[in-house]
């Protein structure tokens, strides 16, 4: 089967002074992270890197909350990606201003769902470190409900015709 | 007798180019002719591009030809952009790759400057 076959980069934008929210234009989200990327590939790899880059190049999911974005290329491109995201200097506010940020790559994975399996698993292992970040009790009783719901497994049915043996 | 024969790109290669200008009374000196291979080399391949190492062996002011040596695996990114430049300064400007051979000998006598005597 002939298709095209990308890679998914999963990156964390961490602000100098830990925004909590990004407060971007709405509408403007997705394209605001888009032209920073392809203005930074247009910078370090040139009109060469932009026609490489542009057909596969697509933001596929940004939270505002985790500051998490998920951006995709072509698998024969993979490199040109992450070899440009750390250069991210800045990206712009809502209001015209510039701010400081730095993009950490943190997964690269071959479908959105690989890389949503990761992140849940990352959120998982992320949670209790938040935990010892928490001011006040009742933060901390909150934060260790969420961590206590995260991680509830699905108990199995029991099996009425099974005979029980005691042990 | 011992044959060598190897398969990777040759370690450098050498180009004879000249750089052409529309306006005929333009001449640069070799260090305006390297920023113009630069700023070739940047706006096709970027930053990344431009630091491939490129170094002018000669260099001749009034014909504005030179011979230019870079490693084997960039070659043909430097002839690309060489040749897709057309602007420098808001000046029009041509680059001519005349001779491209991994061998330094090679641009010393090519056939192509045989003079063949027509009788």
């Amino acid at each position: 089967m002939v298709r095209f076959k990308h890679r998914y980069v999963l990156a964390e934008i961490e602000f100098g002074n830990d925004l909590l929210i990004y407060n971007l234009v709405q509408q403007g989200r997705r394209n605001v992270l888009y032209a920073a990327v392809r203005d930074i590939v247009e910078q370090l790899h040139g009109s060469y890197g932009i026609g490489l880059l542009t057909p596969g190049l697509s933001v596929k999911y940004i939270n505002e909350y985790t500051r998490m974005v998920m951006v995709r290329c072509r698998r024969e491109h993979l490199k040109l990606l992450t070899s440009a995201i750390p250069f991210i200097k800045h990206l712009p506010d809502g209001k015209g201003g510039q701010l400081l940020c730095f993009l950490r790559t943190l997964h690269v994975g071959g479908s959105i769902r690989a890389c949503q399996k990761w992140l849940i698993q990352h959120n998982r292992q992320v949670l209790p470190t938040l935990l010892l970040r928490c001011t006040g009790e009742e933060e901390k009783s909150r934060m260790r409900k969420s961590i206590f719901d995260s991680n509830i497994v699905k108990e199995e049915p029991w099996n009425a015709g099974s005979t029980e043996t005691a042990t | 007798m011992k044959r060598i024969v190897s398969k990777d790109d040759a370690p450098y290669y050498y180009l004879k180019v000249s750089l052409e200008f529309e306006d005929e009374t333009v001449a640069v000196d070799i260090l305006t002719f390297r920023t113009v291979i630069m700023k070739a080399m940047m706006s096709m391949y970027g930053e990344v591009g431009a630091a491939i190492q490129i170094d002018i062996l000669k260099y001749e002011g009034e014909t504005m030809s030179a011979i230019l040596r870079v490693a084997g695996s960039s070659a043909v990114k430097l002839w690309g952009a060489l040749t897709l430049l057309s602007y420098y300064d808001e000046k029009p400007c041509a680059f001519r790759v005349h001779q491209v051979s991994p061998f330094l000998m090679a641009l010393a006598s090519s056939s192509r400057q045989l003079l063949m005597s027509t009788v």
